[in-house]
């Protein structure tokens, strides 16, 4: 991406880095987290640690970087929170599921397979939205996510039973 | 079960907005300031290990120094010693050259005529 690749100063690059890719980063992590919050959290947490790793970031190749790094740290929330759940089974009403003061969030929840798509760990979470809402073809989402092709196919195909058992348990 | 219908139909990113201005400003400005803080850092370790080989080098020079003076003093006397001892030597055996005592010697003819020298041992001592 060039405008990213713009100037030798760290700050200047990561900011040309941030206008090409913020947005695109907001949409993905709106797709894997209940509430726009969260993902403007994400969004942040995300390019916080690239300015704190700039030196880990390969030029010409930000994008998957950062959504490799996004991935990565939804899928800690995601582990913390299922901790969370297994020590205290009452703090799953204090947790990510929607709550009813945010109505665009209650909307999404509203929708079973939104509800299925929730109960996936996120790189699944991620593969299948990649695939089905962004319209990434299988080899461009291994690119992305720096794993093999194979994989990406396994979790898709995983990640519909997975779903589609959910749907069908009548949760 | 049409997935990727409902999916797309119950899409978030389809219903709301994306992120606005303000949040995104917010959030690049706070990006930018910690990169710049992550630099300081960077800065600041570098000067710190530049500081401490600094120290190192001010330590190591000295040490250095002074070992290649002790080096060439062991050296200076120890070729001084052996060059004593062959001065020594020397003069011991110049001396002793020196006390050399011209040999004795005992000449006389025999009546053939035949000229006889004898020279005597130094130590000898008659």
């Amino acid at each position: 991406m060039p405008a990213a690749a713009v100037g030798t100063d760290p700050a200047e690059r990561l900011a040309a880095m941030f206008d090409a890719h913020h947005q695109r980063l907001f949409r993905l992590a709106r797709r894997l987290t209940p509430g726009a919050e969260e993902a403007r959290d994400l969004v942040q947490e995300t390019f916080l640690r690239a300015a704190r790793a700039r030196q880990s970031i390969p030029p010409g190749n930000e994008e998957a970087w950062l959504v490799r790094v996004l991935v990565n740290i939804r899928r800690d929330e995601w582990r913390r929170d299922a901790t969370k759940k297994r020590i205290d089974p009452d703090g799953q009403a204090h947790s990510w599921s929607a709550g009813p003061s945010d109505h665009e969030t209650a909307l999404i929840a509203k929708t079973t397979v939104w509800r299925a798509l929730e109960q996936l760990p996120p790189r699944r979470r991620a593969i299948i939205v990649m695939c089905e809402l962004e319209g990434q073809t299988i080899p461009a989402i291994a690119q992305l996510l720096g794993v093999n092709a194979v994989t990406i196919r396994w979790h898709l195909s995983r990640g519909r039973k997975e779903m589609a058992a959910w749907i069908s348990s009548g949760s | 079960m049409d997935f990727k219908r409902q999916l797309i139909e119950g899409d978030p990113v389809a219903r709301e907005p994306g992120l606005d201005a303000f949040h995104a400003q917010a959030m690049r400005q706070r990006v930018i300031l910690e990169a710049r803080d992550a630099e300081r850092e960077g800065f600041r370790d570098e000067e710190r290990e530049g500081f401490s080989r600094a120290i190192t080098l001010w330590w190591l020079r000295p040490i250095v120094v002074a070992g290649a003076l002790a080096a060439c003093l062991v050296a200076g006397v120890g070729i001084g010693l052996r060059l004593n001892d062959h001065e020594a030597m020397t003069s011991v055996g110049r001396s002793f050259q020196g006390r050399q005592i011209p040999p004795r010697q005992l000449q006389f003819a025999t009546p053939g005529g035949t000229r006889v020298i004898w020279t005597f041992h130094q130590e000898i001592d008659l």
